[in-house]
């Protein structure tokens, strides 16, 4: 028996007999994900899984690549191992997911195009069986008319980890797109880490006030050329790792912004465009009852005040925007309980406008 | 077995435990082969007398102890090295450099890993789940009976790189080899 020791037995040897042992990888890294993804309103164990990666066989040559990068690669080499190729397809299309999408008919009647194209989606991935993936949404309309607000409820509603990222504060592509590697702290992106470092492969990406990016300097927007072109996005590099193409084309993509003409037309043309109008005054007398329910429920106050706000209360709301209304809402609470009454009364005419304006969600 | 539920003294035969001197006993006969491996510093009259005083039986016993013991050993560490073989993917290469290091150690660990596979397979799962669920993972039994079919099928070329596993088990390399063709 040869006992002797070589020091050139690594792993990256490549050896073609491990197959066994790299599904057996795989299917570890698939229950970790799973149990990361499980919360007790939403098991997970049954969700389909989609591959999103592949790892690599042979690492770069250590000759071209200083000490530094190497290391990076190793470290980054470890979490592909350890998270798996593979990840969740949360938002399955089913009977009960539509049924969920249309409850934001409800809660934003205003984006009724918006929830009908979505409801169409999910018909159709319902034929393959599939969830909802993929989805390039670019809702445009006044501010303040709750566009970021329906994207979150959406998120909420599907069941998928959401990021919001505010365009008009993003000074580069590296944000979406990763920083190249020569810089000393370059760093992926935020697709990178959500796809790799998160549990789905169809998570939700707002891009809030996408016409706002700033256009002197930096392209913020860059990447996005790449990640909404469905075939380019099935093989997306991220700057920071450009040895590992990820597939990003199950990605849910949903943008907003005020002027959509401030937009490149190439960039339009790959978003389906939704014009939003601001609710009407029924939706938003409707919105404020909501409101002011909401917070009976929060403050456990639903025995004591009565079910529905006065008419003369909710017309007066109408004359603010939907976080004043909610501040006057709660200031009015606390007084009636200061005063022990049953009734609110919302009397802050100093900071109402003096004409009423259009207003949205928060 | 659950250590918690089994004594060890089971390990030893009925006459041994109910011998109230046996503890001298093996002392006794610890001290003659300590005696004897003096080799020519004693004469032939001692020789004979330490040679009559030793127990063969227990001897024997003692001999056995120690070979079960070996594979016990053997097939414990075994089973530890497969199972971080597969919950620690992303370590691949130190649990490689680990099974080298323990098959380097002595000749007999490749010969007794090969002879005692099934049952360190099957040890290996129970750790494996152990860990699995103590790192806060559930698993069903559904998913336990999956993991536990797919880990009984490796085979000691699946976990290590072709040279290593041609190093430490050349026969078993070579007939692998030609079975490819």
């Amino acid at each position: 028996m040869n006992t002797a020791t070589s020091p050139t037995h690594t792993a990256s040897e490549a050896p073609c007999n491990m197959r066994r042992l790299e599904s057996l990888h795989q299917r570890i890294a698939a229950l970790r994900l799973q149990s990361e993804a499980c919360t007790p309103d939403c098991p997970v164990r049954s969700l389909p899984m989609a591959r999103v990666f592949t790892i690599p066989k042979k690492r770069r040559d250590v000759l071209v690549s200083d000490r530094d990068v190497s290391k990076r690669d190793e470290k980054i080499f470890a979490v592909l191992k350890e998270r798996g190729e593979m990840r969740l397809l949360g938002a399955g299309a089913s009977e009960d997911m539509a049924a969920a999408i249309g409850k934001l008919h409800v809660s934003h009647p205003n984006f009724s195009t918006a929830v009908n194209y979505i409801l169409g989606e999910e018909m159709l991935a319902r034929q393959n069986k599939a969830a909802l993936c993929g989805l390039r949404i670019l809702l445009h309309g006044a501010p303040g008319i709750g566009k970021t607000d329906f994207c979150l409820s959406l998120a909420d509603l599907l069941g998928l980890p959401a990021e919001v990222i505010s365009m008009s504060s993003s000074q580069a592509s590296a944000q979406l797109g990763g920083s190249e590697e020569y810089w000393s702290n370059s760093q992926p992106g935020a697709v990178w880490k959500k796809i790799i470092q998160g549990t789905h492969a169809n998570p939700l990406f707002v891009l809030d006030e996408v016409d706002k990016a700033p256009t002197n300097w930096g392209d913020p927007l860059g990447a996005l050329f790449q990640l909404l072109e469905q075939k380019s996005a099935a093989i997306f590099c991220d700057k920071s790792v450009p040895w590992l193409p990820v597939n990003a084309s199950l990605v849910n993509w949903i943008a907003t912004a005020n002027d959509v003409e401030k937009l490149h037309p190439a960039l339009r043309s790959r978003f389906i465009e939704v014009e939003v109008q601001a609710p009407s005054e029924v939706d938003l007398m409707n919105l404020m009852q909501r409101l002011y329910q909401g917070m009976l429920t929060e403050f456990s106050l639903n025995e004591r005040f009565p079910p529905e706000l006065d008419m003369r209360e909710k017309t007066r709301l109408l004359r603010t925007n939907v976080r004043e209304a909610k501040q006057l809402l709660r200031r009015a609470l606390a007084r009636a309980l200061r005063e022990n009454r049953n009734e609110l009364s919302i009397h802050d005419p100093g900071n109402l406008p003096a004409t009423p304006r259009r207003i949205g969600f928060l | 077995m659950n250590n918690l539920t089994r004594f060890r003294q089971a390990d030893y035969r009925d006459w041994q435990l109910r011998d109230a001197q046996f503890l001298d006993i093996l002392v006794g006969q610890q001290r003659q082969l300590r005696h004897l491996a003096r080799g020519p510093k004693i004469d032939e009259a001692e020789m004979i007398e330490a040679l009559k005083a030793l127990d063969l039986e227990l001897l024997q016993y003692a001999c056995q102890r120690l070979a079960s013991d070996l594979v016990e050993v053997a097939r414990e560490d075994c089973a530890l090295l497969i199972a971080g073989s597969v919950l620690e993917a992303s370590q691949s290469e130190e649990v490689i450099e680990r099974w080298n290091t323990w098959l380097s150690t002595t000749a007999w660990w490749p010969q007794l890993a090969q002879e005692h596979w099934r049952w360190a397979l099957n040890k290996a799962v129970g750790m494996l789940i152990e860990q699995l669920e103590s790192d806060g993972i559930l698993v069903d039994r559904v998913t336990a009976e999956a993991i536990e079919s797919a880990m009984k099928e490796l085979e000691l070329s699946d976990l290590l790189p072709p040279a290593m596993y041609a190093n430490h088990f050349p026969i078993m390399a070579t007939e692998l080899s030609e079975a490819d063709y």
